[in-house]
């Protein structure tokens, strides 16, 4: 006899994660292995700043190891306050702090669908939305991400997916896994389609700092102030601290529309008491500080972020388009064979650890994988140096 | 027009913090707050001991401020482990470190029911599994706790509640809200009716180590090897340590039993990342460190649970279990009226807050409240007095007779 597990279970890949499994394999077989898996700063040669350390260890010297508000500390919900009004965002209805950004999200969804209601999520796009819909047993459906137009929505193909049944549309800007931004009459376009139709627009914008070659950032809920707009952010990737487990939600728009979403939204956050008290102490210092920290990682990740976008599109086969910040890239394949088939490969013969690109969503028939650029030079380019005579031998190329 | 909400929050109902609404109204009337209402040791001057603190910050020092592994850093798991063997756990399957109890908690319910079925929890008892399986859609069904048997689960009442779309059955040992600790035969009862069902046993222990005048906490895991247990436990209350988030649960039984659900487990945990990683090195300090901190939080807290039980059960229409560890009191009262309405004249009349039995799945006659026993020794004797001068008012503005004393439950 088995205990038998919840369905919401069974459907539930996490590509990212379970790749590392096949590297774990390749590691025994006796592989050098070159992690360009996963999007944590903190492996390679990034660091929290030092003052947002100090802060932390202050707060615990201070007794601030009990539950905090479950909505977080005043001081941190204050700064986000903030900086969310000088990136322009009105109509701020409530700010809480939540467990990571993966936290915030997590709730933010569950207040809103019911079986049977459908959200809109990017395709390629990262996939704790699809695992998290998975969860409450109601559908994600994928709308496209143009990789002719640099990885812009397609706003017609969003628009032929929404019907009565649908409660959200998911923006994830910049990206994971593409590497882009979106540009403002993209934004716009969205908007509009949430205005149009009543749906909530929840905008991921945990990479909003890390930006490249002047691109601009603008924040979907500087916008509009008459659509339900749930914008997710954190200190994970901004200012390197992913194990810190803190990122909160900014919920904007009309205080009629909002309302009892939002009271519903904070009944879970009460449930779970609270977020990590002393690590709450961290967001005020990181978000008014003078951000010197990440001028030089900027620095570092445009420049890897450039050698990925020369060293990929000068191999046969591959095409990449640029990335305008975070710190992935998503290069496409020409092979005949699926992705999976060709990473697992990859791994297991070269060391060099990416995750295909079916493990985000992709456009039917086409074929990708995600390269995380946050290792150093030599080391991306020893990899990229691997993937290259690999693609070369690989069975569909060789015709 | 406005945004609905999702059906699965609309039962939600978090007493705990309605009384926080009343409290913020009682203090902008001029009351002067005691607060008997919140389980957290370091709001009342207990303090997080100096080793698990050091740990983490030097953990944060020393760069471990990325995701850890999912399932939670090796060397915390391992001292778990170890500690949870040397407590007689068999068969530990799987350690999976989370962001507090609570959140092994969601897990262990998220990766078993499906929406329509249901799982057994006790009444009166710590609200958050009805939330949860509010969120899940599925059916919350409340097995008695005994006040007249020191609050031990009523075992038939139990075995009554289990039909075939019961997955699970939630033990809270020491119990929150009564303070009461499970004796070696009720647990076996309730292992026999997993066994019997093919249950699994959900087995709260985070209040194992805050114990009282000898009494002894059995872990459930230590009484079976043949049924799938879940043990929840974490830094928060033994270790006083709540804001770090730390928790963990402990899954054991035979490997075949476990390990689908496991698996669920397991994924569920990998779509949220990781649980905070600098607090992850200090677990193993704790459990394997000298437990200084805990014969003075038990003495504190023993003598406190003495004088509260005894304290309110000198007031005319109150009788009071005396807690066997952890730091709650689950006082009845014998009064006409609904147990929230008298809370709530209570919290605004005396500014004295406690929460209201039916917050923890108790409704009807008598009535109930919470108290917690962390406020130091002045507080406490402030706000009995306070307490038994309002119930005498209610009372002769309420007179109780039998007829309104109908049975709960
Ligand atoms: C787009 C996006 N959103 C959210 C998250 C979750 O971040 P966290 O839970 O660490 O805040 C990530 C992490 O990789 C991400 O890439
Ligand atoms: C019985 C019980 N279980 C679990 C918890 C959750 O604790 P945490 O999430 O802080 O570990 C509590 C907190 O009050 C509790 O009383």
């Amino acid at each position: 006899m088995r205990i038998e597990p919840a369905r919401r279970t069974r459907d539930m890949v996490y590509a990212v994660r379970d790749i590392v499994l096949v590297a774990e394999e390749a590691q025994r077989a006796g592989k050098d292995l070159l992690y360009l898996n996963i999007g944590d700063p903190n492996l390679y040669d990034f660091r929290t700043p030092e003052h947002i350390l100090d802060a932390v260890r202050d707060a615990m010297y201070r007794n601030r190891n009990g539950y905090s508000h479950s909505s977080g500390i005043e001081e941190a919900r204050d700064a986000i306050r903030r900086r969310a009004l000088s990136q322009g965002i009105r109509e701020i209805r409530d700010i809480f702090v939540t467990t990571g950004a993966s936290e915030a999200i997590d709730i933010a969804l569950s207040s809103l669908v019911n079986p049977g209601d459908n959200v809109l999520i990017p395709a390629p796009g990262y996939p704790l939305y699809s695992s998290l819909l998975c969860k409450l047993d109601v559908q994600a459906r994928e709308y496209l991400l143009n990789e002719e137009e640099g990885w812009q929505p397609d706003l017609a193909d969003m628009e032929a997916r929404v019907d009565d049944k649908t409660r959200a549309i998911v923006l994830i800007n910049p990206n994971n896994p593409t590497g882009a931004v979106y540009r403002k009459e993209f934004i716009e376009g969205v908007i509009d389609l949430c205005r149009r139709n009543g749906l909530v627009l929840f905008s991921d914008e945990i990479y909003d700092r890390l930006l490249f070659d002047d691109h601009q950032h603008v924040s979907s809920a500087s916008l509009a102030d008459d659509v339900c707009i749930l914008t997710f952010n954190g200190l994970s990737k901004n200012y390197v601290a992913p194990g810190f487990r803190i990122g909160w939600c900014i919920v904007s728009g009309p205080q009629e529309t909002t309302a009892d979403y939002l009271a519903a939204m904070l009944k879970l956050t009460r449930a779970r008491l609270s977020a990590s008290h002393p690590m709450q102490y961290g967001i005020a210092p990181a978000l008014d500080g003078d951000d010197s920290h990440l001028q030089d990682m900027i620095q570092r990740l445009e420049s890897r972020a450039a050698l990925t976008d020369r060293m990929m599109n000068a191999i046969e086969g591959i095409r990449c388009v640029r990335p305008q910040a975070a710190f992935y890239a998503f290069p496409s394949l020409e092979i005949e064979e699926e992705d999976e088939d060709f990473v697992k490969a990859l791994i297991r013969e070269t060391g060099v650890v990416v995750v295909h690109g079916g493990g985000f969503g992709q456009k039917p028939g086409s074929r990708h994988f995600r390269i995380v650029t946050l290792p150093d030079e030599e080391i991306l380019r020893r990899a990229y140096e691997r993937v290259a005579d690999f693609l070369q031998a690989w069975p569909s190329r060789r015709k | 027009m406005s945004i609905r909400a999702a059906r699965r929050t609309a039962g939600i109902r978090y007493a705990n913090r309605e009384v926080v609404q009343l409290a913020e109204e009682a203090q902008r009337r001029g009351r002067k707050l005691l607060n008997l209402n919140i389980g957290d040791p370091n709001i009342f001057g207990f303090r997080t001991p100096e080793c698990i603190q050091e740990a983490m910050i030097r953990a944060i020092r020393e760069n471990h401020n990325g995701y850890s592994h999912s399932s939670g850093l090796a060397e915390a798991r391992a001292a778990i482990r170890r500690q949870a063997e040397s407590r007689g756990l068999r068969k530990v399957q799987e350690v999976l470190v989370t962001n507090g109890g609570s959140e092994a908690i969601d897990m262990a319910l998220s990766a078993l029911v499906n929406s329509g079925d249901n799982v057994l929890l006790p009444a009166p008892g710590y609200p958050l599994y009805a939330a949860l399986l509010s969120r899940l859609e599925a059916e919350t069904r409340r097995y008695r706790l005994d006040e007249s048997n020191n609050w031990q689960p009523d075992i038939e009442h139990m075995a009554e509640q289990i039909d075939g779309r019961t997955r699970a059955i939630v033990l809270i040992n020491p119990n929150n809200p009564t303070g009461c600790v499970y004796s070696r035969e009720t647990i076996e009862a309730v292992i026999d009716l997993c066994r019997g069902h093919k249950l699994v046993l959900i087995s709260d222990e985070i209040y194992d180590r805050i114990l009282f005048n000898g009494h002894e906490h059995v872990p459930s895991a230590s009484l079976a090897d043949d049924v799938c247990i879940v043990t929840i436990n974490g830094l928060s209350k033994n270790y006083i340590a709540p804001g770090l988030r730390c928790g963990w649960s402990i899954t054991s039984g035979p490997a075949g039993l476990c390990e689908d659900y496991l698996q669920g487990m397991r994924k569920l945990s990998r779509v949220r990342l990781s649980a905070g990683h600098p607090q992850q090195h200090a677990i193993a300090p704790a459990l394997l460190g000298a437990q200084e901190h805990l014969p003075p939080l038990c003495d504190i807290l023993s003598r406190r649970a003495r004088f509260c039980a005894e304290r309110l059960n000198a007031i005319e229409g109150v009788q009071c279990v005396e807690p066997q560890g952890a730091f709650y009191a689950f006082p009845s009262l014998q009064i006409a009226g609904r147990d929230e309405d008298f809370v709530r004249e209570l919290i605004l009349e005396t500014g004295v807050i406690v929460v209201q039995g039916s917050g923890f799945g108790l409704q009807g006659q008598p009535s109930y409240f919470r108290i917690v026993t962390l406020p130091g020794d002045e507080v406490l004797a402030e706000a009995f007095d306070r307490i038994e001068d309002f119930l005498g008012s209610w009372r002769r503005r309420h007179p109780f007779t039998e007829e309104a004393a109908a049975p709960a439950l």
